[in-house]
């Protein structure tokens, strides 16, 4: 694509692993494409995995709007990232379902913070567990049998609070093997 | 008849049951206006205590017809925008045979023959369990 997706007046921002879309302008369709295109395409370029549309700066969203809205959310679904609406006012809600939108596909919150939470298991703790699985395996492969015997001593000796910087360490021991070998 | 009806305002009495948790108890018959108010009272409220989940207890209303039907499927749909789901409580046999007979979709929204089903079920939604306390189960 020659023409590079004009940075609309929208800022965009990534907190706690997602991309944060706040918009606080009147929207009209021109807008929301280009908003929608910068969100693809930021999508594409970081491949994030949590997009969030916050539309709590929006007093009025017509079926086009609305449609346009939940197209970006469901394009972005396609490229791999969950997308969350949030804070979608009383009025709007209201005005939407009397237009009736058509709401299936599309996750919405009531709040920015509910949005992180819903967004929570395909963003944040995704990576904890994967580091955990990996250590452990790294740990029945590699075994080490010298090198855990005496942590372990070690660890006799250390107080039960430090137990767990103790087997962080380790880990790192284990990574360091896995390096050299 | 319906040209004598006095224009009384009828409550909308949103609780907060739980946390997380509202309770709606609709009484009478919705048409379009009562449907509006109630929607409108809801969702101000969902805002205010950001609430996962409303049982809208549809115990007080005598005749569940396809019009009657829909509004409460709107205000469901209106709830879910509000990223809040809706439980519809005390589904009376007769009003579940007439919603099947004139082929009613309430759209997968969960439905509940009690209110105490419907809080059971709010409870599991929102991740709380109730157990009964040791003193009580051993009395």
């Amino acid at each position: 694509m020659e023409e590079k997706a004009a940075l609309s007046k929208v800022a965009m921002y990534v907190t706690r692993g997602c991309l944060v879309v706040p918009i606080q302008v009147e929207l009209h369709d021109e807008l929301m494409l280009q908003i929608q295109g910068d969100i693809l395409e930021r999508v594409n370029r970081t491949g994030i995995k949590g997009v969030i549309i916050d539309v709590s700066g929006v007093a009025v969203i017509d079926s086009p709007l609305g449609r346009a809205i939940s197209d970006a959310a469901r394009m972005a679904s396609l490229l791999g990232a969950k997308t969350v609406i949030t804070g979608l006012r009383p009025g709007v809600v209201a005005s939407l379902i009397d237009l009736d939108f058509d709401i299936r596909g599309v996750a919405t919150a009531v709040s920015l913070e509910e949005g992180f939470r819903l967004l929570a298991p395909v963003t944040a703790p995704k990576e904890e567990p994967e580091e955990v699985e990996e250590a452990e395996e790294a740990e029945v492969e590699i075994g080490a049998p010298e090198e855990e015997q005496e942590e372990t001593d070690e660890e006799q000796e250390v107080e039960a609070g430090e137990e767990q910087e103790v087997e962080a360490g380790e880990e790192e021991n284990d990574d360091d093997d896995a390096d050299e070998e | 008849m319906t040209t004598g009806r006095r224009e009384i305002a009828i409550p909308t009495p949103v609780t907060v049951l739980w946390e997380n948790i509202l309770m709606l108890p609709l009484v009478g018959t919705i048409d379009s206006k009562r449907g509006q108010e109630i929607m409108e009272t809801i969702l101000t409220k969902i805002l205010e205590t950001e609430a996962k989940t409303v049982i809208l207890d549809i115990l007080g209303i005598a005749i569940v017809d396809s019009k009657v039907a829909s509004h409460l499927v709107k205000i469901t749909q209106a709830c879910k925008l509000m990223g809040s789901e809706c439980v519809i409580s005390s589904i009376s046999p007769a009003i579940a045979q007439t919603l099947v007979q004139l082929g009613v979709d309430l759209g997968g929204v969960s439905t509940t023959a009690s209110l105490k089903d419907a809080l059971v079920l709010a409870f599991d939604m929102t991740g709380f369990e109730v157990v009964a306390k040791k003193k009580a189960a051993s009395k």
